[in-house]
């Protein structure tokens, strides 16, 4: 199993890709909320919304990676695992990107929500397939990739620290 | 257990009492003795809260469909208030206003699934009824809800919104011991499955959990031979129920409350009759070929550009859920009867805003503020009370607050506009001017600019719109009298008091918007 599994420096920049669009996308959306909040709730109630928020991402980036190392177990070790910094970010990327535009576009159409899920997802998977082919085809996207997702480590030093913070404040929220 | 009266609470209900006598008519000062020496102590407080019902709509304010034979029955017991008026048209700025005893412009929730100003969150129903009585509060409309997790410290008793529904619950903020913060950010940010904006903040989870709900919504459509437009279900969180389990709980509830807890304040606000329209199929065929033809009016400036007969057919959907919702309170009040609890109970009987189904607009997502979105009904029997009293003088939801904290024996704090109704404490004011204030898309934090504001005077109401796109700074005038349906606008005409009611409602305007101007 060990052996099937990428090195242990490959993981870690697909997982801050990961953190980066999943933390930031709630990030985005929690300081448009904090002005409506400010009025509403106190101070300790609107850290306690972050702490929930941030508790969820980390739940969320940790089901994508342990998604994407399933994956890399399953397949072949030359098609995934020798090249997981690349093709995992590519995938994170594609992938969480489609999410966000789904969202988007469907934040006031409820029905067409649910109608238009299986389109979206089998465009999904095609648009990661065509992504990774062009990224094992073309040298400088591959080195685009991994310059990006080596420089998004830098998050994960604000990125662990903040959510063992909130873990521990939902903890104390919820005792008793 | 019934409990004792202190001195100091026998005085103040000898206080009201001679207030009562002096002030009332005889009939007035009969019922408030009645209700606090009946029972040897204060009354329960039952208010029932039905979302979305119009008074206009209702056969007990003279509709000509049969709609609500169980509250005319109801009425014959009880104190019926035919000018009653919401603070606002959704449910979030009426039901605050109910709850706070403030118009929207005050309060300041007034956008969908606002928040009522942190300041004046201690002043609330739950509160100034006060910790004598057992507070026990339940709705089923998230709206709704979130201000009760506002309240969370002056309520005893809480259910989740979900409770009587046809599945566990799906909020993930009753999930946590926290459920107040939990509520806001799970069900209010990250899982939010609101039309708008409708972003959740939680990227993949959120999603996730939107297509559940929505793939379930779909679920509960047909195969229900009891609904066969499919169940009644709550469109904020894709939940479905059956009225009548919903009414069944409450009739444990009330049972539980009345044996365990006395005295008790409840508070039930029900999603039903708000669209979508699914009655239970016994009420379908109901007004089929009744011949009864709507009034046609003009299509309001600002329609959705629905047809009149695509209304009318909504309007009799609506109707006939009303009817299957009167069916459903009579079974509670049925309840209540056997159990004894009209001798020592007040029941309140209200709705936070009315519906719309002319004029082009379907719904209460609108900027206007005619009488069929904030028109609705109000009924209060008082312990004891075995004979109909009829109210035409305008009242507002704001003066249902100081009328239930009264009813306790309690005081408003000072600086409320709040009246205690009349007949029941309080007197018939017919110079009095009611508010009902719409800024659903206006910054809570900011002066009011986009804006409708009706204010009911005597006969006269006025209605002004400020800051819509082609309807901007424009003023209507209808005589309620003459003209219940509002199509006379009597502004052209120049009336001899529109002046002073322009000038009444824009000072109030100003002064509401004072304390958000940059200084």
């Amino acid at each position: 199993m060990k052996t099937r599994l990428p090195k242990f420096q490959d993981i870690v920049p697909v997982y801050a890709i990961i953190s980066f669009i999943i933390y930031g996308w709630t990030f985005v959306l929690f300081f448009w909320k904090v002005p409506s909040w400010l009025d509403f709730l106190t101070p300790a109630e609107i850290f306690g919304a972050f702490s929930y928020g941030v508790l969820t991402n980390l739940v969320e980036s940790m089901i994508v990676i342990l998604c994407l190392l399933v994956l890399c177990v399953l397949l072949p070790p030359r098609t995934m695992r020798e090249t997981f910094a690349a093709y995992g970010s590519v995938i994170a990327i594609i992938g969480l990107g489609s999410v966000m535009l789904y969202q988007y576009q469907y934040r006031a159409v409820r029905l067409d929500f649910a109608s238009g899920l299986k389109p979206w997802a089998i465009a999904t998977v095609l648009a990661i397939l065509l992504s990774v082919f062009l990224t094992a085809r073309i040298k400088v996207l591959k080195s685009i990739i991994l310059n990006i997702s080596d420089r998004m480590v830098i998050f994960l030093y604000i990125f662990i620290p903040l959510s063992i913070i909130c873990v521990l404040d939902v903890v104390v929220r919820n005792l008793g | 257990m019934s409990p004792s009266i202190s001195r100091r609470e026998l005085l103040k209900m000898l206080a009201l009492l001679s207030a009562g006598a002096a002030t009332s008519s005889w009939t007035t000062a009969r019922f408030l003795p009645a209700s606090l020496t009946d029972s040897n102590g204060r009354p329960n407080i039952i208010l029932i809260v039905t979302d979305t019902t119009s008074a206009t709509n209702m056969s007990l304010y003279g509709y000509p469909r049969h709609t609500t034979p169980i509250l005319e029955k109801l009425a014959e017991r009880s104190t019926v208030f035919h000018s009653h008026y919401s603070g606002g048209s959704f449910t979030t700025a009426g039901t605050a206003t109910l709850l706070t005893g403030m118009y929207p412009w005050s309060h300041r929730a007034i956008n969908q699934m606002g928040l009522v100003d942190r300041k004046i969150i201690a002043e609330n129903m739950f509160d100034l009824i006060g910790n004598g009585y057992y507070r026990f509060a339940f709705t089923q409309n998230m709206a709704a809800d979130v201000l009760l997790g506002q309240f969370y410290r002056d309520i005893d008793q809480h259910l989740p919104t979900t409770s009587f529904s046809m599945r566990p619950d799906p909020l993930m903020g009753n999930r946590f011991n926290d459920s107040a913060v939990a509520f806001n950010t799970y069900d209010d940010f990250l899982f939010d499955m609101k039309n708008d904006p409708g972003i959740p903040g939680s990227l993949l989870l959120g999603l996730a959990y939107k297509a559940f709900h929505l793939r379930e919504e779909e679920s509960y459509r047909y195969g229900y031979s009891n609904y066969p437009l499919g169940l009644p279900i709550r469109k904020d969180v894709s939940m479905a129920f059956l009225n009548e389990t919903v009414y069944d709980g409450l009739k444990s509830e009330v049972s539980d409350l009345w044996k365990k807890h006395s005295p008790f304040f409840a508070y039930f606000h029900l999603w039903s009759p708000h669209e979508p329209y699914h009655p239970n199929k016994t009420f379908m065929n109901l007004f089929n070929k009744d011949n009864y033809k709507p009034i046609e009016k003009p299509n309001a400036p600002l329609d959705q550009g629905i047809s009149a007969s695509d209304l009318n057919i909504q309007r009799l959907y609506y109707d006939r859920y009303i009817a299957n919702v009167d069916h459903e309170i009579g079974t509670l009040l049925d309840f209540i009867e056997q159990a004894g609890l009209f001798e020592n109970s007040t029941i309140v009987y209200t709705s936070d805003h009315g519906q719309m189904h002319e004029r082009g607009i379907f719904g209460h997502v609108t900027p206007y503020l005619y009488e069929p979105l904030v028109h609705i009904p109000l009924m209060i029997s008082a312990p004891g009370q075995n004979v109909r009293r009829d109210i035409y003088t305008p009242t507002s939801s704001i003066d249902v607050l100081p009328t239930l904290v009264s009813l306790a024996g309690r005081q408003m704090p000072a600086g409320g506009i709040g009246k205690i109704l009349p007949d029941l404490g309080g007197t018939q004011d017919t110079g009095r001017s009611i508010f009902s204030v719409e800024a659903k898309t206006n910054s809570a934090f900011a002066p009011l600019t986009k804006t409708t504001i009706a204010m009911i005077k005597g006969d006269y109401k006025l209605i002004y719109y400020k800051g819509y796109l082609g309807y901007d700074d424009v003023f209507e005038l209808y005589n309620l009298s003459e003209d219940i349906e509002e199509l006379r606008n009597l502004v052209s005409k120049n009336p001899s008091n529109l002046a002073s009611l322009k000038e009444e409602l824009l000072e109030n305007l100003a002064q509401a918007n004072r304390p958000f101007e940059k200084k």
